[in-house]
Formats: C-alpha cells, sequence, structure tokens
C-alpha cells in the first residue's frame, strides 16, 4: 500500500481543516477528518507505512497549530503505541470499535498535548473546555464511520491484493497470535 | 534445555518499536530549545501556505458571488437604509472634520512633533488553528515581504498580536488572546501600567495593577510601547470588569479587546526592526 495518496489526503484536509471550515458558522466548521484518517492510518496501514505516517502528519499539524514544535509528532507517536498494545487483547481493527475508537484516541491526543502545555508554560490559563470538547466528540462519532468506509474504499481500489485479503481473512482464527 | 528461538515477528516488532522510538527521540532532541523552524517545517509551511491561499480566494470568490446575490434581492430597502445612514455619515464627517481641525490647532500650539510612523504590510489571513489550546493564524506574507519574528500585526482597531515564526511566503500570527500571549499595555486616563494577558477567549486579564490605581469599567487600555514590541498608543481593549479582592496587592481586571477576532480578514503588520529578541 502506497502511502502517498494518504499524504495527499492527510494534506488536503488539514488545508481544508485550517481555511474553509474555521469560515463556517458554529459547529460545523468543528469536523475533524484530519484525525479520523490519523487513526486509520494506525489501525489499517502496516506498522512502517503507519509509523511513518503518524510522523508526517505531526510535524504537519506542528506547523499550522499550536506554538511548541514537536508537540503534535509527540501526541501522535503517543497515541500510535498506545493504539499498537491495544490491538494486542482487543480487535480495534473491526467496525464495532471504530466510533469508541477514535473518541478515545481524540481525548487521549486532546488531554495529552493539553498536558505538555501546561509543563511547558504552567502560568497560562487552561483553555479546557468540557463542552467544546464534548461537541468535537460528538461530531467525530457522528463522522467516524463514513470516513473510515470512505478510507477503506479508498484503500481497496489502490490495492486489490489487500482488500482480498481483507474479504478473505477468516474472523474465527486466534486473534491474539498475529500481533501486528 | 531446549533454548527458544526468537520469532522473525518478535524481532520485526522489536525493531519497528525501536525505530520508532529513536525517531521519537530525535524529534524532542531536535526540537527542545529551539525557537524558529527548521528547512522542512519551512518548506511545508510554504507549500501547504499556497493550498490554504487558494482555498481562501476560492472562499472569498463564493462568498462575493453570494453576496452580490443577496445585495441585488435587497438593493431597493437597502438603498433606502443607506441614503438615511449616508446623510448621518455625513453630519458626523463634519463633526469629526470640526474635531481634527481643532486637533491640529491644539498640535501646533503644543509645538508636539509627530512621531514617524514605522513601514506597514497588509496581509491577508489565510489560516487558522483548528486546535482547542492555542489562538494562532497564518497571513499571505513572508521573510520575501520583509516579515521578521516578533512584528507586531494591529487592524484598524487595535492590537492583534505578534509574529511568531515566518517562512518565505507565510507567517504564523500567535493572537493577543492566546494564553501564552502579554502585552504591555497600560491605562489611558492615569498612565498606570501592567500587562494584559490573553485568556483563550474574548477577553483579557490586566495584571500587575496595585489596588490604589483608579480603575472603572469603560477605561481604554492601550499599549505602553514597553518593552519594544509594540510601538505605544495602540488601542488594546476597554476594561470590562474590577474586582478589588480582600487579599493581595492588585486589581483582577478583565479586559474586552478591541479588535473581533472571529471577525479578521485583514490584518497590518508593522515593520518595526528588532521588535523581539530571541
Amino acid at each position: 500500500m502506497p502511502c502517498a495518496p494518504f499524504i495527499i489526503l492527510g494534506t488536503l484536509f488539514l488545508v481544508l481543516q485550517t481555511s474553509f471550515l474555521p469560515l463556517l458558522p458554529g459547529w460545523i466548521g468543528k469536523f475533524d477528518p484530519f484525525f479520523v484518517l490519523l487513526v486509520f492510518v494506525i489501525v489499517r496501514l502496516d506498522p512502517y507505512r503507519g509509523a511513518l505516517l503518524v510522523i508526517y502528519f505531526g510535524m504537519l499539524t506542528d506547523i499550522f497549530s499550536g506554538i511548541y514544535s514537536g508537540l503534535h509528532p509527540v501526541a501522535y507517536l503517543s497515541l500510535y503505541f498506545m493504539i499498537k498494545l491495544l490491538s494486542r487483547p482487543l480487535v480495534l481493527n473491526e467496525p464495532p470499535h471504530q466510533i469508541p475508537l477514535v473518541v478515545t484516541s481524540y481525548f487521549f491526543v486532546l488531554s495529552l498535548t493539553h498536558l505538555i502545555t501546561t509543563f511547558l508554560a504552567p502560568d497560562v490559563a487552561s483553555l479546557w473546555n468540557w463542552k467544546e470538547i464534548i461537541v468535537r466528540l460528538l461530531l467525530l462519532a457522528l463522522i467516524t464511520m463514513p470516513l473510515f468506509s470512505l478510507y477503506d474504499f479508498t484503500m481497496t481500489r489502490l490495492s486489490p491484493k489487500k482488500a482480498l485479503e481483507i474479504l478473505i481473512k477468516p474472523r474465527n482464527k486466534n486473534r491474539f497470535r498475529d500481533n501486528f | 534445555m531446549k533454548k527458544r528461538r526468537t520469532k522473525p515477528s518478535a524481532l520485526k516488532t522489536y525493531f519497528l518499536y525501536g525505530l520508532a522510538i529513536t525517531v521519537l527521540l530525535m524529534i524532542i532532541v531536535s526540537t527542545v530549545g529551539r525557537s524558529h523552524f527548521n528547512i522542512p517545517q519551512k518548506f511545508g509551511m510554504d507549500v501547504v501556505g499556497k493550498g490554504q491561499y487558494v482555498v481562501t480566494r476560492i472562499m472569498g470568490g463564493i462568498s462575493n458571488v453570494w453576496n452580490s446575490y443577496i445585495a441585488v434581492l435587497n438593493v431597493r430597502r437597502e438603498n433606502q437604509v443607506l441614503r438615511d445612514e449616508l446623510n448621518r455619515v455625513l453630519s458626523t464627517n463634519q463633526e469629526y472634520r470640526e474635531a481634527m481641525a481643532e486637533n491640529m490647532r491644539l498640535r501646533k500650539l503644543l509645538q508636539v512633533k509627530e512621531s514617524l510612523k514605522p513601514p506597514t504590510l497588509t496581509a491577508q489571513i489565510i489560516g487558522r488553528d483548528p486546535s482547542l489550546w492555542f489562538r494562532t493564524l497564518i497571513i499571505d506574507r513572508g521573510t520575501r515581504d520583509g516579515i521578521e519574528k516578533g512584528m507586531p500585526v494591529v487592524t484598524v482597531e487595535g492590537v492583534v498580536g505578534q509574529i511568531l515564526e515566518t517562512s518565505r511566503s507565510t507567517s504564523k500570527v500567535l493572537l493577543t488572546h492566546d494564553p501564552n500571549s502579554a502585552v504591555n499595555a497600560l491605562i489611558q486616563k492615569n498612565r498606570v501600567q501592567g500587562i494584559v494577558k490573553g485568556e483563550g477567549s474574548q477577553s483579557y486579564k490586566m495584571s500587575y495593577i496595585l489596588k490604589n490605581a483608579d480603575v472603572e469599567e469603560g477605561d481604554l487600555i492601550i499599549t505602553s510601547g514597553l518593552g519594544g514590541s509594540f510601538p505605544k498608543g495602540i488601542p488594546v481593549g476597554t476594561v470590562s470588569s474590577v474586582t478589588k479582592s480582600k487579599r493581595g496587592m492588585f486589581q483582577d481586571i478583565t479586559v474586552s479587546p478591541s479588535v473581533n477576532f472571529s471577525q479578521l480578514e485583514y490584518l497590518i503588520v508593522i515593520l518595526q526592526q528588532d521588535s523581539l529578541t530571541d
């Protein structure tokens, strides 16, 4: 599976989220398809490409968001390791887990970035806002499944072999044996 | 005793984790203490900045067409409203002219020399920070236009922020209402100095104003010029609430910004030299 389509898609989403979506009124502009793509990349892509894309996405986000260099690569890589560790006992690749996975991951990254920024600048006012966070989590829950389907479609169109693998792969085998 | 052999998949896993941790450490080590973007980050900012510029232009075009359509629909009613407004504005304008003439006369009388304003540059906002924890903007001007880190950014209404990072064609602006932002300011009526800090929301906090200072709601806060970041006299906001708690030496002053951060489109960058030390 080549990384290029996901690099283009991620960059495009970031451009839209920083230029077009903020112009929309109220909650409509708070959708975060970029984050769903990030989780998709961690879950679906092989570990090597997944890790590379996560670092790229982190560095790209760093340029256009925040004031501390290295904050987002660290947060996204931490998420990567968390998901990879959780995928040992849990079957995170299955559709029923998609929404809880994305929502939990978003909350994890939000908390981690907040923790790091608080640590880096302890005297500044905290911007923790439950209402805003819940709105964003709900919006993420809303778009997760359609976007996962879209990304799956993109991936299978780009790699028919992979699609065949997903379709043929037996579901009742021992999932604890084949980590990664 | 039978020796267990390490499986290739386990080796692969160890290798992956080793690689990722190495990259993580490299990122952390290369980032700590660095106050400027590196070359790939600047390149990335330029490339994505172009995309943001295109999307902003397209959205601007669509918005213009839509506004024109709405304007045509409401043209008759608006025409009447505008005529009435024009009459009011003409009347106000006359008053302003009179005030300006008086001002000029007073200036001549006091022989106050007008200080030369530094050169300025107009910039368009092409990107906004989508995160919850930071308040930054991307503008379509960069180092090729003479922009440097630390230069003050304002609008006609008042202070907006400071240049945080630059690339060749774009720059990142740290807005004044970001919690990491602080501006040296003073209360216009009594010249008492303090520091205005961002709170993330549409308000500031003014710190270090002693309890015996005379501060009231509606007082105008302007930049003090101290620190060299902002020129003196630019509006920052107006006092919206004053609280004197029993403990402590200082008053709790909330300031309402003179700028509406959600409605910013074009900004003015003041091209002053040595605006910030690294």
